[in-house]
Parts: C-alpha cells; structure tokens; sequence
C-alpha cells in the first residue's frame, strides 16, 4: 500500500502487481470467452477491412471501406450486455472481478458490432492518493474523504504505481487477457485493443487528491500548490499510460474536458501538464467531453496534440469547428455522440448521425469515426443498435448520402 | 444614481466578477444603510446570477466560475438568511434538494443551491447519499414546494423515480413538484423517470425551477 489511503471492502486482488494476478478461467468461461470471440470475427469478416486495417488507414487519412466506428461501454454498460440487461449483476461486480470486467467488454463488442473495443479506466486512483474510498453499486468507486490536508501532506505523496497499487492491476490483467483471447480465437491480427488513461492529471487532483471542488479552484486559489499537485499527477498519468501499454493496450488514449476552467487559467497552469503528458505518455489521442472550442488551440500551442493520431470531440464542441481544427492540425477527428444524442427518438438520432456523417467526411485526406460516448446505464439497447446500424449503413464508401 | 442603487450594482459586479469579500463588505455596507435584506438579494444578487448564467450559456463563464460564483452567493446569503426570515420577507418557494442513493456528488447541487437560494428560494439541503423517502420526509416537514434530485452518475438516475414513488405514496405528489439535475438529464430521461423537469447545468436547474414554481402556483 501506497501513501495512507484506504479503500472500504478492497476485493483481495487490491495492491497485487498485475503480473501476479491469476484469476483461472474453468472450461465453460473459456468455452464463453471463445464464443465471444467468434461472434466478433462473424461480425467483422463480411467486411472489406479489418478493423484494425480501417483504424490505421483512419489515423493515417487514407482511404477507408467504412466509417470507423467505436461505443464507450465502460464497466458500468458493458455489465448490461453481460446479463442480458436484467440489472441483476452490477457495475461493482465486474469493478470488482476483473474476469467479469474482461467477459463484459467481449459481450458489448459481440453485441453491438462496434469495430474496435475501447476500454474505460477501472480506476481513478480513489485511495491511492491518500483518501479515503469506498465501492459503490452502479458505479466506478468514489474517494469519501481527501487524505491530503495540508502542503506538506502533498510533500509526502509518493506517486502511485498502476502496476501494482490499487485497482490498476485489474484493468492491466483485463487487457493482457483480452489480448491473448483475440490471438488465441483468430483475431489477433484483425482487431486493435485500446485503452483509457483517463483521468487526465488536472482532473486527478480533483477526483483523488483533493476532492472535486478544492481540486477544481486550486490553480486559482493557490497556484503554488498546484503545480506541485499536478507535478505529481502528471508523472502519475505518464506511468499509467506506458503500463497500458505494457499489459497489450494498442491504442492509448486519454479523456478530457478542459474547459472546467476558463481558457486563461487552463493556459496558464494546466495545458503545459497536458503537453508533457501526451509527449511521454505517449498517447494516442484525447477523448473530450464537454465544449472546448475556445480552450483546443491552447492545447495544440502547448504540444498536447503533437503525437496524438486522433482527437475525439463529443458533439457539445460544434462538430463542423472541430472538422476544420482537426484538418489544420491533420488528425483524425472521431465525432461522438454523447448518451443524450443516443437517449432520443429514432428518426431523430438517424438525421443527426447522417448530418455528422456529412460534416465528417467533407475533407477527404483527414480522417474522420464516429462513437458514443458514456452510454446511460438505462439507455436501451435498441438505440445503441441503431447508432450503429446508421453509421455503418451511411459510413459505406463512397459516401451517398 | 442613489447611493443604494450604487451599491446594488457593485454588488451585482462583485458577483460577477467572483469576488467574495468585496460582496460580503458591501452586503454589511447596504445593512448599515439600512437597506432590506429582500432588496440585497433580489436587487444586487440575482441580478449578478443572471448575468454570471447568461455568460455559462455563451461559453464565456466555465464550471470553476460558476462554483466561485456559487461560494459568492453563499457568502452573502448566510448574512441576509436569517434577516430574511425573521422578517418574514416572501420567498419564491420552499425547496428540499440533495443528492439521490448511491451517488456521493455534491458540486453541482451546491451550485445550484446557492442559485437557487440567490433567487429567493427557500432552499433545505438534506445532504448526499440519500434515499427516497429521506427527501419526501423532509418535504412533507417543511411543506416544500418542490423536491430537487441531483444524479450525476448516470446509473443512479432511476432512483428519482424512487423519489416519484415514495411522493404518490406520501399523497404530496400533486401539490409537490420533483425536478432533477445532472449531466445526460434530458427532459425526456426525466419525464421517463417521473420528475417534472430537468436541469442539464445549474443555470438550467434555476430557470426550471422558477418555470415549475410558476406552474404549481397557476393550480
């Protein structure tokens, strides 16, 4: 254990190096796993390209047989597939049993048909920074009470380890897993793994450190504080990124939202951290919630964009702004949707997605996807069909809409 | 302009401009000119809330103003509170707001709380964490207006259809309003969920406050 933290009804695998993990499959899960696996190979075989072919040819602006396209399950959706939606296993089951983590995710990909799995953090480090945390049902854990009072308190934090501290080791073993079943079942080569790193290292002082609302005003109550904080968090953030890697993840990516904070705060205390992350990281591309039009160029002047190969925008950042940011800067521009894009009638969601699909591709030699982002524990699974039903029935080269 | 007018705006402007020690020295200022505390509030504070939402909805204010100018509004409001209510000074409705079950969030309902309470609301926090009949218990204590529901995580949104339940039972559904709050709350998400209305953002969660209280009132 790290620092002084605690966490409430820790599962016993808390704090083990995910290398010494072993959670044994029995002959009837890995009979499911290599279900799961074939259903996703049926999913992808009739089409023209891999999905791991279409992501590179994306990131690289080439030419594509289809619109990418990607769900954000997270641990919370994904449980939903795995039974069948009848809310009877939860969120803190699978937060809790990494196999269930892994078995859920192969459930969502084998459901929806969505082209490359995308796997949110387990964990935000709740306890792993001096707090106080505990599970909840239908949800990622929580940190109760900040464990950092004071200065010194911050002085004396060592940087946690995602390879061994925590819950981290779980989401590693995940990955490595799903890895070894995509290579063990035929689709080692067709299919990329990405990963989450999220959150970014503002947002850690926050959701971990600090607690939201001291974390959120600190740049601006007490600045000198915080670049000490963020110091932290950002080599916290480099370390969970590389590790991600290490466990298999092909694709690493971080989430975002920015514009927590007005343009001049964020430009003068936190888009330096976010440059230095994304270059040692180093990562594969931002995933953003929220607006962030008038915070994107800060980012981009402080480096954060330089070896990323896509930026995913949710839909609050006008899609047609972010198009041609994205084209100036030549990176792939993934548009997604957020849950209450995907939480309204039919007709409605197949225009907007038609509209996007339009604004997307109207810069040939840039790349451009679709995705969802957060998906609503109740969001019905009928709309998350339909999402991609209309992407993959519009997104067909060339284009005719 | 006259001297309370002055500082109205001044007032107005220290909100604005996320400065709570200037609103807290010119709320002791207007007092000793013996201006009411009614007039502090509607006259000086709200205003400044309103410009300070118009900005949210611009993208020209961001979540950290809006906590800032939430601990602003508080600061001013725990002065003026107990004035006003020893006055008796009309309130626009009495409402009991928290966090539903499962969800440990508190931002957004403290931002919301001060909004609500720089709009002359009567607002009764009852904390986070809690379960349905917690709110309606309260409720049904204090004669509130309406019950305010925050649900951040989305997966513990259907417990303001707990909240809608627990209200039938206790009979003060219809003379009770419910309205909820929180990222991915639509206005459909909540209907489907029982509430009344929906705020996405607290700005939204004020204006549809006011439009609900409006609306009971016309029954």
């Amino acid at each position: 254990m790290v620092n002084w933290g605690f966490m409430e009804d820790a599962p016993k695998w808390f704090n083990t190096p995910w290398t010494k993990l072993d959670f044994p499959f029995s002959e009837e899960e890995e009979l499911e796993i290599e279900r799961y696996c074939q259903k996703i190979k049926q999913n992808i075989e009739k089409d023209k390209m891999t999905p791991w072919e279409r992501w590179k040819a994306m990131v690289a602006g080439q030419e594509v047989d289809m619109i990418h396209v990607q769900i954000h399950p997270e641990t919370t959706y994904s449980i939903k597939a795995l039974d069948g939606y009848a809310d009877a296993v939860k969120p803190i089951d699978s937060f809790k049993h990494p196999k269930l983590f892994l078995k859920a995710h192969l459930a969502s990909i084998a459901r929806f048909g969505s082209h490359v799995p995308q796997i949110y953090s387990y964990s935000y480090g709740e306890s792993e920074w001096g707090g106080k945390a505990k599970y909840l049902e239908r949800a990622h854990p929580v940190m109760i009470e900040s464990g950092v009072k004071t200065p010194e308190d911050v002085d004396r934090l060592v940087v946690p380890d995602p390879r061994k501290d925590g819950a981290y080791p779980g989401m590693l073993w995940m990955i490595h897993n799903m890895k070894a079943a995509f290579k063990k079942y035929g689709l080692g080569d067709m299919i990329p793994v990405g990963a989450s790193c999220c959150t970014p290292p503002e947002w850690i002082v926050g959701q971990s450190m600090r607690g939201l609302k001291v974390g959120f005003l600190e740049p601006m109550k007490n600045p000198d504080l915080w670049h000490k904080e963020i110091r932290k968090t950002t080599d916290f953030a480099i370390q969970y990124a590389k590790a991600l890697r290490e466990a298999g993840a092909d694709i690493v990516w971080c989430c975002q939202h920015h514009s927590a904070w007005s343009p001049q705060v964020f430009k003068d205390h936190i888009a330096q951290y976010c440059g230095e992350f994304a270059k040692k990281g180093p990562l594969d591309g931002w995933a953003y919630a929220g607006n962030q039009e008038a915070h994107v160029q800060i980012a981009a002047d402080a480096g954060a964009y330089e070896p990323v190969q896509f930026l995913q925008f949710a839909t609050e950042t006008p899609v047609e702004a972010m198009r041609k940011f994205t084209k100036e800067i030549n990176k792939a521009y993934i548009c997604c949707e957020p849950d209450k894009a995907i939480l309204t009638d039919l007709p409605t969601l197949e225009a907007t997605v038609k509209q996007h699909i339009k604004i997307g591709t109207s810069t040939p030699g840039v790349g451009f996807g679709m995705a969802v982002g957060a998906i609503d524990y109740w969001t019905p699974p009928q709309n998350v069909d339909a999402f991609i039903k209309y992407v993959k029935q519009y997104g067909k080269y060339p284009i005719n809409l | 302009m006259s001297n309370k007018e002055e500082i109205f705006e001044q007032l107005k402007q220290a909100v604005i401009n996320e400065d709570e020690s200037l609103a807290v020295e010119l709320t002791h200022k207007a007092l000793d000119m013996k201006v009411p505390p009614y007039d502090i509030l509607m006259k000086g504070l709200h205003p400044g809330l309103t410009v300070a939402g118009d900005k949210f909805a611009k993208n020209e204010f961001f979540l950290t103003d809006l906590i800032m100018v939430g601990d602003v509004t508080k600061a001013v409001m725990d002065i003026i509170q107990p004035l006003l209510k020893s006055a008796k000074a009309a309130v626009a409705g009495k409402v009991v707001i928290g966090t539903v079950e499962g969800d440990l969030h508190d931002i957004g309902k403290n931002i919301v709380i001060a909004m609500l309470c720089g709009a002359g609301f009567d607002v009764i926090d009852i904390g986070i964490d809690q379960p349905a009949k917690n709110f309606v218990e309260k409720a049904k204590e204090v004669n509130a207006d309406i019950i305010g529901a925050s649900a951040i995580l989305g997966a513990t949104k259907f417990r303001v259809k707990d909240i809608d339940e627990e209200m039938r039972k206790a009979g003060i559904r219809e003379k009770t309003g419910l309205i909820c709050g929180g990222w991915g709350f639509t206005e459909d998400v909540a209907k489907g969920f029982g509430a009344d209305a929906s705020g996405e953002d607290a700005m939204e969660a004020l204006k549809k406050t006011e439009a609900l209280m409006k609306k009971l009132k016309a029954k």
